[in-house]
């Protein structure tokens, strides 16, 4: 019994950034594990393991979320979308672009969660509410001001960033 | 997930039950129950209209779980089912006084919400069972409600945490629903504080519900916080909640 679980493997047929691939995987490997050693996508990063600190955030059917607390037969059938897929041929992404003017980077560690994460809000938020998404990644660098420039500069670009509503009351 | 990658958890077996059909929804019944299905994401309430309208505690509360990546995967059956002392689910469920149903091999029963949650990551669950549907008593028109959590970072678990649903007549509590959570090996509603507290106003309130509480000894003392931070914090956010879903009530901020 213990051998059969050692061997044990379960298909998956995932899109990444657009490829199809079909996989063959053990049932306890995580989706950052998968992406990261099986697809050789090492832009998604571990941090905490634990989803504490956003740095693993990939797309999931245009959802972020934590790819540390998924596991990858979880994604069978799906669509995902990381780091690597958000730049085209010749050129970066807005955000990208964004980060890079805004200096919003240093170690890079948080970077592609927090991107991928940015990219993935699908609706128009306050600048508060980008604060709030932005909050559940820890960066260690460069002290949050810069990446909250970045991001409000993309949001507002695309017509996503709105003002406080007035209080009613 | 987070129990296994910590090393703290290491099942046998695992079955994922994200590919079950039928259990996303969100439906207000005809008796004015509010009825989820377990495997509703934390973000698919929040964008809920019905929730909104019916139970707008429920809103507020999700709001405060963890963070929006976790949130989009985070199921309220996932999270009743966990029953982790200091999340969010199983206080509301008390407060509102919901009711569990749940589905196993000897058929389906419903648990009231007061008799699910038996200790720390402890149900009322037999071996074989799951739940499948949280029901949400709605809220009048004249219910003020909140929640307050005192936590070491925005999207931690509560050290300390307060749900209140109020009914007010005439700025006097006429119902109170209250509940504590975090500072115990379950969420509680302490004995005798809500009954003590109807027919006061806001100031009368405030003013005994810290007599009300339970002591030290009643909270579990831990790496995060001892029992007598613990039981400081539980008058803070008592205060807090009844005082802010006082307010609420009384300047008719719930338009039902």
């Amino acid at each position: 019994m213990t051998d059969d679980r050692r061997h044990q493997r379960v298909s998956v047929s995932v899109t990444v950034n657009g490829f199809e691939h079909e996989l063959d995987v053990e049932p306890r490997i995580t989706l950052a594990d998968s992406l990261r050693s099986d697809l050789q996508l090492t832009g998604t990063h571990l941090g905490c393991e634990q989803g504490a600190c956003g740095a693993c955030t990939v797309l999931v059917d245009d959802l972020p979320v934590r790819s540390c607390l998924m596991f990858m037969f979880q994604v069978d059938g799906r669509n995902v979308t990381t780091i690597e897929g958000l730049a085209s041929e010749n050129e970066l992404h807005e955000l990208q672009r964004s980060f890079l003017q805004s200096r919003a980077l240093q170690c890079g560690f948080c970077t592609p969660g927090l991107i991928v994460g940015i990219v993935g809000l699908d609706r128009k938020l306050t600048k508060e509410e980008v604060r709030d998404y932005v909050g559940g990644h820890i960066c260690r660098c460069t002290g949050y001001d810069s990446i909250l420039k970045a991001a409000e500069e993309y949001l507002s670009g695309r017509q996503m960033l709105v003002e406080e509503p007035p209080d009613e009351s | 997930m987070p129990l296994m990658a910590l090393r703290l958890a290491a099942p046998e077996t695992i079955v994922d039950l994200g590919g079950l059909q039928g259990m996303t929804y969100v439906r207000v019944a005809d008796d004015g129950v509010t009825r989820i299905g377990a495997n509703t994401t934390q973000t698919q309430i929040l964008r809920s209209h019905e929730i909104s309208r019916a139970a707008p505690l429920v809103i507020e509360a999700v709001r405060l779980i963890a963070h929006e990546g976790i949130r989009n995967r985070s199921t309220v059956g996932g999270s009743l089912a966990h029953a982790d002392p200091a999340a969010e689910w199983p206080a509301l469920a008390i407060t509102l006084e919901a009711e569990i149903l749940v589905y196993g091999p000897r058929g389906e029963r419903t648990i009231p919400a007061a008799h699910f949650f038996e200790g720390p990551f402890m149900t009322a669950l037999q071996p074989g069972e799951l739940v499948t549907e949280i029901g949400i008593p709605c809220t009048s028109t004249r219910h003020g409600h909140s929640v307050v959590e005192v936590t070491q970072r925005a999207g931690d678990f509560a050290l300390a945490g307060a749900m209140a649903s109020l009914a007010l007549y005439e700025r006097q509590i006429e119902r109170a629903n209250i509940a504590f959570f975090g500072l115990a090996g379950k969420p509680f509603r302490p004995e005798g504080l809500e009954a003590a507290l109807i027919g006061k106003s806001r100031v009368e309130a405030l003013d005994i519900v810290g007599s009300l509480l339970p002591g030290a000894d009643a909270y579990t003392d831990d790496v995060h916080a001892s029992s007598e931070f613990k039981a400081h914090l539980a008058r803070v956010v008592a205060r807090r909640a009844i005082g802010t879903a006082m307010d609420q009530s009384i300047k008719g901020n719930y338009d039902g």
